[in-house]
């Protein structure tokens, strides 16, 4: 696995595996609106401008080239072999397992494992929940995108956002501000945000991030007792910064909160967020890089990438 | 009986559209710009002057000085007169009826909190309060409601209080949104109207009577380079990059956020014009090799991992982002081989490097870090 998919590897998936039962719904829907992008050798996707007209069409497109990788864009345009005539845009959030800021696992830069994917899929799960209970938002979706998810919302409401309003959201959703500190205890809203992804980093943290951070020597260490990481994870849980408060001083905690928001920053890519005319890699199609499957998922509690996004002829190398 | 006029834009309002205005509507707009607030005007007259001070401006460009003085007129004029209609209303007495607003507020989505059937959890409630300075969250808005508001990046989503798809605001928080909204319409309008159609000089009076109102809110800042660099006075992002980045932004951060700010902010920090070269205002190359070069070339070996040490051409690079062209060594002569790239907006820097933007109060006012800098090295010097 994660080994690069072949020519023949790849037709054979087209042909054989491939389904367009595997497009999502919300995409074969609106396919005539959406600009198609294709990846043909590996170089990126410079095919680009592609209008498809029908689900059938796509399905031949597929099975006769192979595509090393397929993309459709995010927004829906009157001409989309032009980009022109812009409809709107879903809101999409994109964990990639490879450029977590901070991972428990020892994969390489670059690289990914059971661990991070796991780690990738919670945090999505997490970014999910904030925009059902804040933002009352419905309609997601997600997707396997070979090495980590992608959130797609559809909801009527976030259509038509533009960049700065998507990245309101995505700041927001990240937990990319340091909160008021007079509202820093609050029990719901932005506040208990920002506190829920400090309280994912706590079993992440090391010495070297604290030090990077700022955070004094004495005080990071002292933070890193397993005792008082937990205290400080029962408090967060209960809105409290009582032991965090007094463990890193004033100035440590300061440090603290500033290096959490840099690394809440960093865990959702903000470029695919922001642009409203971004292509992202379809599912059911190949991620050829490193020969897994990009899946749309219909149950992501119980979805398992290692079962559910490996290609036959993967399992079928030995 | 219908509400007075609080939105221009709105569909009762958009029925006074036309091309032609009569000399009550001109007088109304040169109130409107002088900052006076009148009650009890004919609701055709009210919305034809916010029409005439936003074709005015469009005259010039929606993006001119003229077209923002408008829009702010506009935000400081729909905010100052639902507060007098207010007052009118009983705000401050114990007889105020906090629906009252929610009249108000045209073609706009706003409940109290009871109408919303939110409930705040009490230790919620007191923080906020004291947040608010005693002030409790009395309404409910469709978090969409906001976007508009949004856009102006004034207003931002983490400051407000989220839940069930509501944001629920203070009294004095669901007025600036919703001036903040209507000032955001008004890009929309200048860009769809075009002033030229109306046959009228006194357009081009207003227009400059607005340009007058831009610049008399500007510091008299003149073309002329600028003085020693003050730490103290770089934005967030400029203060994050000097500490050291990741190697995700690094190239970003120091080769060009970087490299432009400092450039810029110690050599041409006002108006430096488009193809700009670093000569056309130094007559000394030691003011890069010594004064901007050493702290990007500090900021760089403070990147994790410091990055000349695995790259080391993008001294080069640099180089070529101060206009100097791909060389090792600089000479004032060689300026303009290369494009002296300008300063990014913070829209760019959140997209490229995320973990670089942590707006501080200072940057809702600004869509550049140059002009967070120059606003505070020179704003006072000015006075």
């Amino acid at each position: 696995m994660f080994r690069e998919a072949t020519p023949a590897e790849r037709q054979r998936y087209y042909r054989e595996e491939w389904r367009l039962n595997d497009v999502p719904d919300f995409i074969l829907a609106t396919i005539a609106q959406r600009e198609f992008g294709f990846d043909h050798r590996g170089e990126g996707p410079n095919d680009r401008y592609n209008r498809i007209a029908t689900p059938a069409q796509l399905e031949g497109m597929l099975i006769n080239t192979a595509p090393y990788a397929a993309y459709a864009s995010v927004s829906f345009y009157e001409k989309p072999e032009k980009r022109e005539g812009w409809l709107g845009a879903e809101l999409v959030f994109d964990v990639d397992a490879k450029d977590l800021p901070l991972r428990s696992c020892s994969c390489s830069p670059g690289e990914v494992c059971e661990v991070c994917l796991a780690e990738a899929k919670e945090y999505i799960l997490e970014v999910a929940d904030v925009l059902r209970d804040d933002f009352a938002l419905k309609e997601l979706h997600f997707v396997y995108s070979g090495r980590g998810y992608h959130l797609r919302v559809l909801d009527e409401e976030v259509l038509h956002m533009q960049s700065p309003e998507r990245a309101a959201v995505l700041d927001y959703v990240a937990g990319g501000v340091v909160p008021e500190p007079e509202l820093l205890e609050l029990r719901r809203g932005y506040p208990r945000v920002f506190r829920m992804r400090m309280l994912r980093l706590l079993s992440l943290l090391n010495l070297e991030t604290l030090r990077s951070g700022g955070v004094p020597l004495k005080q990071a260490d002292a933070l890193l007792n397993p005792k008082t990481l937990r205290r400080v994870a029962n408090e967060l849980e209960e809105g409290s910064f009582a032991t965090l408060k007094e463990t890193l001083r004033s100035k440590g905690f300061a440090k603290f909160l500033e290096l959490v928001r840099r690394i809440n920053a960093e865990m959702l890519d903000a470029k695919v967020t922001v642009d409203v005319k971004r292509i992202l890699r379809l599912p059911s199609s190949l991620h050829s890089k490193v020969s897994m499957k990009c899946v749309y998922i219909k149950n992501m509690e119980r979805f398992d990438p290692f079962k559910h996004a490996v290609p036959r002829f993967v399992q079928e190398r030995g | 009986m219908l509400p007075p006029l609080v939105n221009p834009f709105s569909k009762r309002a958009q029925r006074y559209f036309k091309l032609e205005f009569g000399e009550e509507a001109f007088a109304e707009a040169k109130r409107k710009l002088a900052g006076e607030v009148k009650l009890g005007l004919s609701p055709e007259v009210d919305a034809q002057s916010f029409y005439l001070l936003l074709m005015s401006a469009s005259l010039r460009g929606y993006a001119s000085k003229e077209a923002r003085a408008a829009k702010e007129i506009v935000r400081k004029h729909v905010s100052s007169r639902i507060w007098t209609l207010l007052q009118q209303q009983g705000w401050g007495t114990s007889s105020f009826n906090p629906e009252s607003l929610v009249y108000l507020l045209e073609d706009f989505e706003l409940l109290t909190i009871a109408q919303a059937g939110v409930k705040l959890e009490e230790s919620d409630t007191r923080h906020l309060l004291a947040a608010h300075k005693g002030e409790p969250l009395l309404y409910a808005a469709p978090w969409h409601e906001l976007l508009p508001a949004l856009r102006s990046r004034r207003l931002s989503l983490t400051q407000l209080y989220l839940t069930r798809g509501y944001a629920l605001l203070t009294i004095k928080q669901a007025i600036e949104c919703y001036a903040e909204s209507i000032a955001e319409r008004c890009d929309d309008f200048m860009r769809s109207v075009d002033g030229e159609e109306v046959q009228d000089e006194r357009l081009e009076e207003i227009a400059d009577a607005l340009a007058r109102v831009a610049l008399s809110s500007m510091p008299a800042f003149s073309k002329r380079a600028g003085k020693a660099l003050k730490e103290e006075h770089f934005p967030p992002c400029i203060r994050a990059t000097l500490a050291g980045v990741g190697s995700g932004s690094r190239n970003y951060a120091i080769t060009v956020l970087l490299t432009s700010f400092l450039s810029y902010a110690r050599i041409a920090p006002f108006n430096a014009g488009e193809n700009a070269r670093i000569a056309d205002f130094i007559d000394d190359i030691s003011v890069v090799t010594e004064e901007v070069l050493p702290v990007i070339y500090a900021a760089a070996e403070r990147c994790s991992p410091p990055l000349f040490e695995d790259q080391p051409l993008e001294k080069l690079n640099i180089n070529y982002h101060l206009g100097f062209g791909l060389t090792e060594e600089l000479r004032l002569e060689d300026s303009g081989k290369s494009p002296w790239y300008f300063v990014p907006n913070c829209e760019k820097i959140r997209r490229e490097a995320p973990s670089l933007c942590s707006p501080d109060k200072h940057c809702k006012e600004v869509k550049n870090p140059l002009v967070y800098y120059t606003r505070r090295r020179y704003a006072r010097e000015e006075k």
